[in-house]
């Protein structure tokens, strides 16, 4: 009973902070919004009077004098405004008065102002910038002669008041009367009290999120007629003003129109936000709920060592590994590129686009073009090739040279291991630039033992074939000798008695390399062949480094193709959708791993 | 005239969602920046020095701090490996968290500028007097998009690099040049007149911009299948597979190998070659010939400059602005081109008789004059690959430079606008 209460009461308590913390979100955004766009709509009517009077030959104090007149006409001198001009870096006119006196004109620009400076420099030409501080929304327009950006104004709006609330006070307390009626009913009903806490937040979260809407939709065209009288009353004084001086300003302030305030403010995004609370809640109230809650507490409660010995290690791994993973994961959602970093994750969301243009790309060229190598399954294709290849040929050398190392009464062997083992232990960036300057096809010492017994040179870079083999060669140098480790150590363990027996019953050595050496080292191999394939699957520096992908991009592996996508055609979500495949390749292969070889272990028990 | 539909324009465009999720991180990290943006103690300096160049820059930073004592912080200089400085900057100034000021090459300018909160604008404090100081070109490298955001201190571009005992006067032309390799050359036994890396698009490029060919125009249009850098390409070709003058496969470490071990008497490579060249040869630099083949017209090389740039959002820009003068005036100059081995591209350190006096740095300086800053929009990054591969295809005679050139441009005008449409923000 107490239970059910706890998960209704909590679960209902998120949905309502999730909601108001929205909601004031929302009203701010709103009020934010109509100072921004009355900001920008006054920048550019002041810029436009300021580009006709400039073109005009008009003083610095006449410009000032138009500008003050049309705030003082339209009555809007609550703003404060400034001009700036490019031209000997000059702070023509300014209503801050700390900034110009009553009555002074323009001054050079002080070092403290170069920000002033450089918003003549980044204004767009065509538009306006809007940045808001606590001051206010501050726009800026460019003053703009013969099609120069020569100067800029500046208009700073305070926020006005927050408005209307989207959820009235009485359907806040229908809320809380609901609440109480489901409180009573988990009392009364024990089998039902999880199911409410679970469907109560949903449904509330819904009906938020619609309320909400309609509350903004509702809003909205009283907002937008209110601003549009104001910049009508603007424009009227800019034009009166700008007639006085015998200047011409063409037509009128473009009117702000409805849609523009509900496509901007994202009604269906506030009640997606709603939703995604409500769903919160139901997940915590479930939790508590159904007894999860419960459970983990006394799990914590019994053995509270052992959870603080594995804390450490617990938090280690959520913020190195989770957080970048999931992270990857959410990047790979979005069209994010170089360009665009600094834009929020909404403007950036593109769902599964990335993921479609990667896994319905079937265009192979040909038909007059060249074949494309940048295919997403010829790279596929590659990349298995290359990962079986390996491991079969990795596994072959490493199981010959350990049997030929488990020769008993072999001499040196120590050297012999040692320097079997001189692969694996040089640094594998080393060992691929020292092959990728053995194949050089004149100076290379691969193409010169061919022409010391007659053959002719191999240009190994120019074709698909041979510049796979070279990445092949490479490798599989790098990986026997991880191979032979393992089988060495597991051969070592056979038991001798089992070879004697099978001589006396008159097996071959091929049956008995067959029949008892083989089974014996499956338990040894499989893990690290299952390894192997990982690593050679993501084997990055032999690609990059030996055959760099020659010719054309034709033997580029997965991994290395995501690298050149993000760090040389930097488009990072891409490249992180295209690295989110290659982990699901592996993972479905890791599974059927598993499942193949505890099978296996099965059967040996 | 703004458009109607502006008014809402994109910078509060922002779906309620994202602002409300957001909230809580924005306000902690927003609350990180402030208390980092309190004032500190010293102005601080990201470079990626090491060895004399690294002294040579604290040198100057001590110079100045002593100068300046009591009217400016002090300089600290802090070294930030080299392969991870692009990054680290991308990711700290935007967010608060980045230095004063920042030494960097030329070539990332554009992307910064474009990401936006990374490089301040300098034309404020660049007066015409500051922008005569420098060799003429170098502020171009500097400049995006007509508004300039660092200070060139130095550049380096290639040169033709030659061995005296082989060569006694190196060749003015092409044609001289094709002359006196032929003379020298004798592929079977691995031996060249002229040896570079001829399929990298880098040392290629000279080649490219000498014809009037390029990656980009002045409208910063993709121009790669243009016909001058088709008649580039042709010219390689027929050194390479005509006249059998080039090695095969030329990377970067062939080319000084050949140069040490005395089988290529002339490279094209640039101040770096100068540490890597063996002792025992008598080196010289030279400018690179006037290509006969393009009517006697210059090879121009690409040049890197490297400069002082204002990170976005440093608290006092002047102060900041003074130090990044300083370091690119005359006297600072001259410290990092004796003690750290530059090449200024402050005019007047010139001036100096121990500068003027060295042939190695005029010849480098003359180079310059005719070299033609690398590209420094985003874009050239896209290029990069691709233009390898072309090289790679046509020079191996696998298919003609114009069939290569076309697939290039092709595919990279496609990279170049997924790249853009990100930015304009639409949609896949």
């Amino acid at each position: 009973m107490k239970q059910n209460l706890t998960a209704i009461v909590s679960a209902m308590l998120l949905l309502v902070c999730g909601a108001l913390v929205f909601l004031s979100q929302a009203s701010q955004h709103r009020q934010a919004l109509s100072a921004g766009m009355a900001a920008k709509a006054i920048a550019v009517e002041l810029a436009g009077l300021t580009s006709v009077a400039l073109t005009d030959g008009q003083t610095d104090q006449a410009l000032a004098s138009l500008l003050s007149d049309s705030l003082a006409r339209a009555d809007q001198q609550t703003d404060r405004y400034r001009l700036v001009l490019r031209d000997g870096k000059r702070l023509v006119h300014s209503n801050w008065p700390e900034e110009i006196a009553g009555g002074q004109s323009g001054r050079p620009l002080k070092i403290s102002e170069k920000p002033l400076y450089d918003l003549i420099l980044s204004v767009p030409t065509e538009g306006v910038s809007l940045t808001m501080t606590p001051e206010g929304a501050r726009a800026a327009a460019p003053v703009i002669v013969d099609g120069q950006r020569v100067g800029v104004v500046e208009i700073v709006k305070p926020l006005g008041p927050t408005g209307p609330p989207l959820i009235a006070l009485w359907q806040w307390g229908l809320l809380g009367l609901v609440t109480v009626v489901a409180c009573a009913l988990a009392v009364r009903l024990q089998a039902l009290g999880p199911w409410i806490s679970l469907v109560l937040p949903l449904a509330a979260g819904l009906a938020l999120g619609q309320l909400a809407q309609a509350g903004l939709a509702g809003d909205a065209p009283v907002l937008i007629s209110q601003m549009n009288q104001e910049l009508n009353i603007l424009g009227e004084a800019v034009r009166a003003v700008a007639a006085n001086q015998g200047l011409l300003m063409a037509g009128s302030p473009p009117p702000f129109k409805p849609e523009l305030m509900s496509a901007v403010m994202d009604a269906a995004g506030l009640g997606h936000s709603m939703l995604l609370t409500g769903v919160l809640g139901a997940l915590l109230g479930a939790f508590i709920g159904f007894g999860a809650a419960n459970a983990s507490w006394k799990a914590i409660a019994e053995n509270p060592t052992a959870y603080a010995y594995v804390a450490p290690a617990l938090i280690g791994m959520l913020l190195l590994a989770f957080f970048p993973f999931f992270y990857g994961v959410v990047l790979s959602f979005t069209d994010t590129t170089l360009l665009n970093q600094g834009a929020s994750w909404a403007d950036r969301w593109v769902g599964f686009a990335n993921y479609a243009s990667i896994l319905i790309d079937f265009n192979f060229g040909g038909g007059g073009n060249a074949f494309n190598y940048q295919n997403f399954y010829w790279t596929l294709g590659v990349t298995i090739v290359w990962t079986i290849s390996n491991v079969v040929l990795g596994v072959s050398i490493g199981l010959a040279m350990a049997l030929l190392l488990n020769i008993k009464g072999l001499r040196g062997v120590a050297i012999y291991r040692t320097l079997l083992i001189l692969p694996w232990a040089i640094p594998n960036y080393i060992t691929a630039l020292t092959w990728k300057g053995m194949f050089h096809p004149q100076f290379g010492a691969i193409n010169q033992a061919i022409q010391a017994f007659g053959g002719q040179p191999v240009q190994w870079f120019d074709n698909v074939v041979p510049s796979f083999m070279t990445g092949l060669a490479t490798n599989a140098w790098l990986s026997f000798p991880f191979m032979m480790v393992v089988a060495l150590g597991a051969l070592q363990a056979v038991d001798e008695d089992m070879y004697e027996a099978a001589r006396i019953d008159g097996a071959s050595p091929w049956q008995q390399f067959w029949y008892i050496t083989l089974p014996s080292l499956r338990p040894a191999l499989l893990p690290a062949i299952i390894v192997s394939v990982v690593w050679t699957f993501n084997m990055f520096n032999v690609i990059y480094l030996v055959s760099a992908g020659q010719p054309s991009g034709a033997n580029e592996i997965l991994v290395t193709r995501a690298y050149r996508i993000a760090f040389e055609e930097y488009r990072y979500g891409y490249a992180a959708a295209y690295s989110v495949v290659i982990f699901l390749i592996l993972l479905v292969y890791g599974v059927f791993q598993i499942r193949a070889t505890s099978a296996t272990e099965a059967n040996n028990k | 005239m703004a458009d109607p539909a502006d008014h809402g324009g994109s910078p509060t465009r922002r779906s309620i969602l994202a602002t409300g999720i957001g909230l809580s991180g924005m306000t902690w990290l927003g609350a990180c920046s402030r208390t980092n943006a309190r004032h500190r103690a010293e102005l601080v300096v990201w470079h990626a020095y090491r060895g004399r160049e690294k002294a040579a820059l604290e040198k100057v930073a001590a110079l100045y701090s002593a100068r300046q004592a009591g009217r400016v912080r002090p300089v600290r200089c802090v070294g930030v490996p080299n392969d991870a400085f692009a990054d680290k900057i991308s990711a700290a100034v935007p967010r608060g968290k980045g230095p004063d000021l920042f030494i960097f090459s030329h070539d990332r300018l554009g992307g910064w500028v474009e990401t936006g909160n990374t490089v301040a604008p300098i034309d404020f404090f660049l007066g015409p007097a500051e922008r005569a100081a420098f060799l003429p070109g170098m502020l171009d490298a500097t400049t995006y998009r007509g508004i300039t955001y660092a200070l060139p201190l130095n550049f380096k571009s290639a040169a033709l690099i030659y061995n005296r005992d082989r060569i006694k006067a190196p060749p003015e032309t092409t044609a001289e040049m094709v002359d006196l390799a032929t003379g020298l050359t004798d592929k079977a036994r691995g031996r060249f007149g002229f040896a570079y890396a001829y399929d990298d698009y880098f040392f290629h490029a000279g080649l490219a911009n000498g014809f009037g060919g390029g990656a980009f125009d002045e409208q910063g249009e993709l121009i790669l299948n243009h016909p001058a850098n088709i008649a580039a390409s042709n010219l390689v070709r027929r050194w390479r597979s005509e006249l059998g003058l080039l090695p095969d496969d030329p990377a970067n470490s062939l080319v000084t190998a050949l140069f040490n071990e005395k089988r290529a008497a002339m490279v094209m490579s640039g101040p770096w070659f100068l540490a890597e060249a063996a002792k025992d040869i008598d080196v010289g630099v030279a400018v690179l010939p006037q290509i006969s083949e393009a009517g006697g017209r210059p090879i121009r090389p690409w040049m890197t400059v490297e400069a002082i740039y204002l990170a976005a959002g440093t608290q006092d820009e002047y102060e900041a602005w003074q130090f990044a003068s300083f370091l690119a005036g005359p006297e600072a100059a001259l410290i990092l081109a004796l003690d750290g081995g530059q090449l200024p591209a402050s005019s007047a350190a010139y001036g100096d008789p121990r500068l003027a006096g060295n042939s190695v740095i005029s010849a480098f300086k003359a180079q310059g004059a005719l070299a033609v800053p690398m590209p420094n929009q985003p874009e050239m990054t896209l290029v990069w690959s691709p233009a390898d591969r072309a090289m790679k295809r046509f020079t191996k005679m696998e298919t003609s430079a114009q069939a290569a050139w076309d697939d290039c441009q092709k595919e990279v005008q496609v990279a170049i606008q997924s790249l853009r449409a990100s930015q304009a923000g639409g949609r896949a």
